[in-house]
């Protein structure tokens, strides 16, 4: 299983993603797009990005993972279609040659900070 | 306060797996990213391919396990260098990463090379999440892993524009139907190539070798 390596890398990008706005910039929530079909453990990542965290960052901002679905357009008969479950074929008129809209997700979306309080510094 | 980040996961990965994909392309070299679970006769395939090449068209093998290196051993031997990646002082990691690669890639001369096999670690998961500058991800199924497979470990199917079936030779003693096989891989991807090998015995070995220097050709039309 991949998803401590991960988890670094997740942590670097919000590391400097904060850094970008401040020195001391507190970060309170990642949230992340995962698609259905990629592939990840997402208990994993969550614990590993939690200890992680509290040892780089001596604290564990809350991961927030919302799950993309898996959306295929066929290009037959134009349709864009959600798919819950194989066969990944197009929904409408069975075409496989189906193009994957989404789904496929792994995506670092946002970071939630504490608002820069006016006094300090 | 909500800042937007925007930035994929696997970001660095792909970037350096593009760089070695520009490097490949830069002596025309086809790159097959072999994957399939561990023991599904990746290396056997890998043997037998080698066996009947001997040189022409000239291939190199990338290795890849988490320990050991006795992969790179049965594939000497051969005239095709071989490195042996593993995957441990990294971690212990359960595929094989671009930048693994482009390390990989400094050891071989490139000028001399037509074909590159890369063979992932064993593991039907994460590989196939993982790009490394391969033309194309080649999943190895084994007869004996069941027709249930690609609807399991749906991704490594996706992903691969051949799959290629191994150990034919041993279905005589297996209650296993190949062509529910290539109907479950075809459910997750229906353009998906199918190919039915014994390295064992050579059946289909003459196939898939041509499947590769179909794509070789591909990429070198004026050869
Ligand atoms: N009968 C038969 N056995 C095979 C065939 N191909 C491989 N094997 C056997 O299956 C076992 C595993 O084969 P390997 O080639 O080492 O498999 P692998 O996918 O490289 O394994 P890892 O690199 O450890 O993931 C060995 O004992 C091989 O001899 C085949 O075509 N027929
Ligand atoms: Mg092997
Ligand atoms: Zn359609």
């Amino acid at each position: 299983m991949h998803e401590l390596s991960l988890a670094q890398s997740l942590l670097d990008i919000v590391c400097r993603e904060a850094a970008r706005l401040s020195a001391a910039v507190r970060v309170n929530a990642v949230n992340m797009k995962v698609g259905r079909f990629t592939a990840l453990d997402r208990d994993a990542l969550s614990f590993w990005f939690g200890l992680l965290a509290k040892e780089q960052l001596g604290t564990a901002p809350d991961l927030v993972i919302e799950e993309v679905d898996l959306v295929v357009k066929c290009p037959g008969c134009g349709a864009q279609e959600r798919l819950e479950d194989p066969p990944i074929v197009c929904p409408r008129c069975g075409n496989g040659a189906v193009e994957i809209v989404s789904g496929r997700e792994l995506d670092v979306w946002s970071i939630e900070v504490d608002e820069p309080t006016p006094t300090a510094g | 306060m909500d800042i937007p980040v925007l930035k994929r996961l696997l970001a660095a990965n792909d970037a350096v797996a593009d760089q070695n994909a520009r490097r490949l392309a830069q002596w025309k070299i086809f790159t097959v990213n072999l994957i399939g679970a561990p023991g599904c006769g990746k290396t056997k395939l890998l043997e037998a391919s080698l066996e009947r090449l001997r040189g022409k068209p000239r291939a190199a093998v990338i290795e890849g396990d988490i320990r050991t290196s006795l992969d790179a051993e049965r594939l000497s031997g051969y005239e095709t260098p071989v490195v042996q990646i593993n995957t441990e002082p990294f971690g212990g990691d359960c595929h094989l990463e671009a930048t693994a690669i482009s390390g990989a890639l400094d050891m071989i001369d490139l000028a001399k090379t037509d074909l590159l096999f890369i063979e992932n670690v064993g593991n039907l998961v994460c590989p196939a999440e993982f790009k490394v500058g391969e033309d194309a991800k080649v999943v190895a199924l084994s007869v004996t892993e069941g027709e249930d497979k690609p609807l399991k470990y749906p991704l490594a199917f996706r992903e691969s524009e051949l799959l290629v079936i191994t150990k034919i030779d041993l279905v005589e003693h297996l209650e296993i139907d190949l062509d529910r096989i290539e109907a479950n891989a075809r459910q997750i991807h229906p353009a998906i190539e199918v190919l039915r090998v014994s390295a064992k015995t050579g059946e289909g070995i003459d196939r898939w070798l041509s499947w590769v220097f179909g794509r070789l050709s591909k990429k070198r039309p004026e050869a």
